[in-house]
C-alpha cells in the first residue's frame, strides 16, 4: 500500500453528497435491476386497468348517486375528520412496523458502517417515499369519495371536501415517518392529540356552512407540517440499530410475501412476550388449568391482548346490533363488521393456536396421542371470543334497545352461529402451513387463467370463508337455518384445517377415535 | 508525545447476574499492530470485541478507541472502526464485485479509488474468479473471504475481527494473515479473536482469556 493510502485511513476526503450518489447509483443499476420493457410492461397494464375498470366507473360515478350521502358539509365534517383519524393512526401504526426508511439490510450496513450522519442518506429517501404515499393516498382517497359520496357532486362541498382530501394525504405521509421515527410515548400523545381534535373539529362540523370543513383542511394541513419538521429533524439521532432489525423484518416477510406464504411474514410481525415468567405455575409447582395458562401467555404480549380485549368487545356489541336489526344493508354491514371484528380478535388473544398448529403438525416427542393438545390449546380462544361476544352483546342490548324487534332468541342463535363460524375460519387459517404447490397449477376457464385468484383466496381463506360464511347465512330466512348454516360451515372449516396438518383421512378417523 | 493507543481496555469486565461472561481485561493496541485475542469458547473473546462495537455494555472498567470511550453512534469512531464480528448482512441479488464495490463507493464516492481499491482486494483475497457469482453459488470459504474483502475494503485505523479463519484452509489462513501483516504495515490495527495458530504466530500481541 502506499503512503496515500495510510492517510485515507483518517479522514475520506470525498464529499458526502458524492458518496450517498455513489452508494445509490450503483445500488439501483444492480443485476436485476427491472428493464425497460418491464416498465413498459407495468404501464401497460395499469393503462389496461385504467381504461377498462376505472374509467366505466368514474363514467357511471358521475351519472348516478353516491352510495353514502352527507347531504351537505354539515354532515360531512364529522365524516372526514374521523377519516382524518382512522388514515392518521393508521399510519403511525404503519410507521412503527414497516416506516418509510426500511432499506434492503444490505445497503443500510453499507451506510451504517461509514462516518456519513444518518441524515445524508435517509433524507432523500424518506422524501422521495412520503411523496409517493401522500399522492398515493390523495388519489385512492379522492376516487374512493369520488365513486361512493356525493362529496364531490355539492358546490358547496367539493372545493372544501377536496382540501380535506389532498390535505389529508400529506398529513398521513407525515405521520407515517413520525409513526417510525418517534418513541412510543410521542405516538401515544399524537394519537391522543388527533383524536381529541378531530372530535373538537367533527362537533363544531354540526354548526353548518363549508367554514368547519375549511378549518379541517387547514388544521390537517398545519399539523401535517408540523409533523413533517419534527419527524425529518428527528432523521439525525434515528436509533439506526432499530432500524437494521426492522429492515431485516422486513427484508425476510417480504420474501415470504413474494414466495407466497403471507401468514409466515405476518408471523414475524408478532410482539415478544415479556413478563409473567413463573406466572404458569401454581405454589406447588403444579401446572394451572388451561384458561390460566391461555390468559397468562395473552397478557405476556399486553398490547396485543388490549388490542384483542377491545376487538371482541366491539365484534360482539356491533355483531349483535347487526344480527338484531331487519333493515337490509345497514344489519348486513354491521354482521359482516361484527365477524371480521371477532375474526382479528379470536388470533389477537393469544398464541395458543400456533402450539396446536404445532403440536399437530410436528412429530411427537413423547408418543401419539389425541385430544390433550386440542382441549389446551382452544380452551383460551374459545372462552376469549365466547366471552368478548357475550360482555359485547350485552352492551349492546343495553344501549340499543329500542333497535331490537322482539326477537332475542332468533339473534342468540345467529350470534351464537357467527360466533362459531369465526372460530372455525380462525382454525382453517392457523392450521396453514406451506403453500400447497397444486395452486401453482394454471386453472383455465372462459375467463382466463385463476389461478392467481386461487392463490389470493389461499392466503386469506379465513376473511374469506368468513365473509362467504356470513353472506350466505344472511341469505338463509330462518335464524335456526342461518345457525346451522354456520355450523355446517365451521365443521367443514375444521376438517379442512385438520387436513391441512397433513393428516389423511383414515390416519385423521383413526386418531379421533383413539380420542 | 506519546502515542495514544487506536484500541484499549481498562479492566473491561462483562457480567451477567452471577454468570462472567469477560473477566476483567487490560491491553492496548498501538496503531500497525496485530493483536490476537484467544481462550476456549465462552471464555469472552467475541464479547470483547462487541464491547467495542457498543453493542455490549460492560458491567466494570473501560474500552477506549483513540483515547475516547467506544461510541459508534460518533461518526469519528465508525470512520476509525472496521469490523467483521457480525455475520454481515449480504445482497442476494448482487455480485460479489458489486458488492465490495458498492462498500468502497460508500467511502470513496465515484472516484477513480473506488474501482481501484475494490479490485485489489478481490484480487488479494483471490476472488477474481468469483467476483461475478452471486452469494449463494459460492463456498463457505469463498464466502469468508467475501466478507472480509467487505470489512477490508475500506479505510479504518482499526480492524475487529471475529475468528476470520473460519471455513477457510491453511493456505487461505496463510494468505489472510499476510494480508493482515500487509495491512498493519501502512499503520492499521487489528484486534482478532482467533484460534488459529497461524495467525496467532502473525500477532504482535496477545491477549489471553479465561
Amino acid at each position: 500500500m502506499t503512503k496515500q493510502d495510510v492517510q485515507d485511513t483518517v479522514v475520506s476526503r470525498t464529499d458526502a453528497a458524492d458518496r450517498v450518489h455513489a452508494v445509490w447509483h450503483r445500488y439501483t443499476r444492480r443485476g436485476d435491476r427491472a428493464s425497460v420493457h418491464n416498465r413498459a410492461y407495468t404501464v401497460y397494464l395499469v393503462a389496461l386497468a385504467g381504461t377498462f375498470f376505472l374509467a366505466p366507473a368514474l363514467h357511471a360515478a358521475s351519472g348516478s348517486p353516491g352510495l353514502i350521502s352527507f347531504g351537505g358539509p354539515t354532515r360531512a365534517t364529522p365524516a372526514l375528520c374521523l377519516l382524518v383519524v382512522v388514515v392518521c393512526w393508521g399510519a403511525q401504526l404503519a410507521g412503527r412496523f414497516w416506516g418509510p426508511l426500511v432499506l434492503q439490510p444490505f445497503v443500510l450496513h453499507v451506510f451504517m458502517s461509514t462516518d456519513l450522519p444518518p441524515a445524508h442518506y435517509l433524507c432523500s429517501l424518506a422524501r422521495r417515499r412520503l411523496m409517493y404515499a401522500g399522492v398515493g393516498l390523495l388519489l385512492a382517497t379522492g376516487t374512493t369519495a369520488y365513486l361512493a359520496t356525493d362529496l364531490f357532486d355539492r358546490t358547496d362541498t367539493v372545493v372544501p371536501g377536496g382540501a380535506v382530501v389532498a390535505a389529508l394525504g400529506v398529513l398521513a405521509a407525515s405521520t407515517w415517518l413520525w409513526g417510525q421515527v418517534r418513541p412510543f410515548r410521542d405516538n401515544l400523545v399524537l394519537t391522543g392529540a388527533t383524536g381529541a381534535g378531530a372530535l373538537l373539529l367533527g362537533l363544531a362540523g354540526g354548526q353548518g356552512g363549508a367554514g368547519p370543513l375549511w378549518l379541517v383542511a387547514a388544521a390537517a394541513a398545519a399539523t401535517a407540517v408540523l409533523l413533517g419538521r419534527s419527524a425529518f429533524r428527528a432523521l439525525a439521532t434515528v436509533d439506526l440499530a432499530r432500524l437494521a432489525r426492522e429492515s431485516a423484518r422486513a427484508s425476510q416477510a417480504q420474501t415470504y410475501v413474494l414466495t407466497g406464504t403471507l401468514h409466515h411474514a405476518l408471523d414475524l410481525y408478532r410482539p415478544e412476550p415479556r413478563g409473567f415468567t413463573s406466572a404458569l405455575l401454581r405454589q406447588d409447582g403444579r401446572l394451572r388449568g388451561y384458561a390460566t395458562q391461555g390468559a397468562v401467555r395473552a397478557l405476556r404480549t399486553p398490547g396485543r391482548a388490549a388490542a384483542a380485549v377491545l376487538l371482541l368487545l366491539t365484534g360482539g356489541a356491533v355483531l349483535t346490533a347487526g344480527t338484531a336489526r331487519a333493515d337490509g344493508s345497514t344489519a348486513s354491514t354491521l354482521w359482516i363488521a361484527g365477524a371480521v371484528c371477532l375474526y382479528l380478535g379470536s388470533g389477537w388473544i393469544g398464541e395458543t393456536w400456533r402450539g396446536l398448529r404445532d403440536e399437530l403438525t410436528l412429530a411427537p416427542l413423547l408418543g401419539q396421542w389425541w385430544g390433550g393438545a386440542a382441549a389446551r390449546a382452544l380452551t383460551w380462544p374459545v372462552l376469549a371470543v365466547t366471552a368478548g361476544t357475550c360482555l359485547g352483546g350485552g352492551l349492546a342490548v343495553l344501549v340499543g334497545r329500542p333497535v331490537y324487534d322482539g326477537r332475542p332468541a332468533q339473534t342468540a342463535l345467529l350470534v351464537a352461529g357467527t360466533a362459531v363460524l369465526v372460530l372455525g375460519a380462525r382454525f382453517l387459517r392457523e392450521m396453514k402451513t406451506h403453500l400447497p404447490l397444486s395452486l401453482l397449477l394454471p386453472i383455465i376457464t372462459p375467463f382466463g387463467d385463476l389461478s392467481a385468484l386461487m392463490l389470493v383466496a389461499w392466503q386469506f381463506d379465513g376473511f374469506v370463508v368468513l365473509l362467504a360464511g356470513v353472506a350466505v347465512a344472511n341469505a338463509v330466512p330462518s335464524a335456526p337455518g342461518a345457525a346451522a348454516v354456520a355450523a355446517l360451515l365451521t365443521a367443514c372449516c375444521i376438517w379442512a384445517g385438520l387436513r391441512r396438518t397433513g393428516w389423511a383421512h383414515r390416519g385423521l378417523l383413526r386418531r379421533l377415535r383413539r380420542s | 508525545m506519546p502515542v495514544v493507543p487506536v484500541l484499549a481496555a481498562d479492566d473491561a469486565t462483562v457480567a451477567l447476574g452471577e454468570t462472567t461472561l469477560l473477566a476483567s481485561t487490560t491491553f492496548e493496541t498501538g496503531p500497525g499492530e496485530v493483536w490476537c485475542v484467544t481462550g476456549g469458547n465462552g471464555t469472552g473473546k467475541t464479547t470483547l470485541l462487541r464491547a467495542f462495537l457498543g453493542s455490549r455494555s460492560l458491567t466494570a472498567g473501560s474500552v477506549r478507541v483513540r483515547g475516547e470511550r467506544a461510541d459508534m453512534s460518533k461518526p469519528a469512531h465508525r470512520r476509525c472502526l472496521a469490523s467483521l464480528v457480525e455475520p454481515i448482512p449480504v445482497a442476494r441479488d448482487m455480485t460479489l464485485r458489486e458488492q465490495v464495490t458498492l462498500v468502497a463507493a460508500s467511502w470513496y464516492g465515484n472516484a477513480p479509488e473506488t474501482t481501484e481499491r475494490a479490485e485489489r482486494i478481490i484480487e488479494r483475497l483471490g476472488l477474481s474468479s468469483l467476483g461475478e457469482r452471486f452469494p449463494h453459488q459460492v463456498s463457505s470459504g469463498q464466502s469468508q473471504l467475501f466478507s472480509l474483502a467487505l470489512t477490508l475494503v475500506r479505510p479504518a485505523d482499526a480492524v475487529l475481527l471475529d475468528e476470520p479463519e473460519r471455513h477457510l484452509d491453511r493456505h487461505r489462513v496463510q494468505l489472510v494473515a499476510g494480508l493482515l501483516a500487509e495491512r498493519a504495515s501502512t499503520g492499521t490495527a487489528f484486534l482478532v479473536a482467533t484460534h488459529e495458530p497461524v495467525l496467532i504466530d502473525a500477532c504482535d500481541g496477545r491477549v489471553e482469556l479465561g
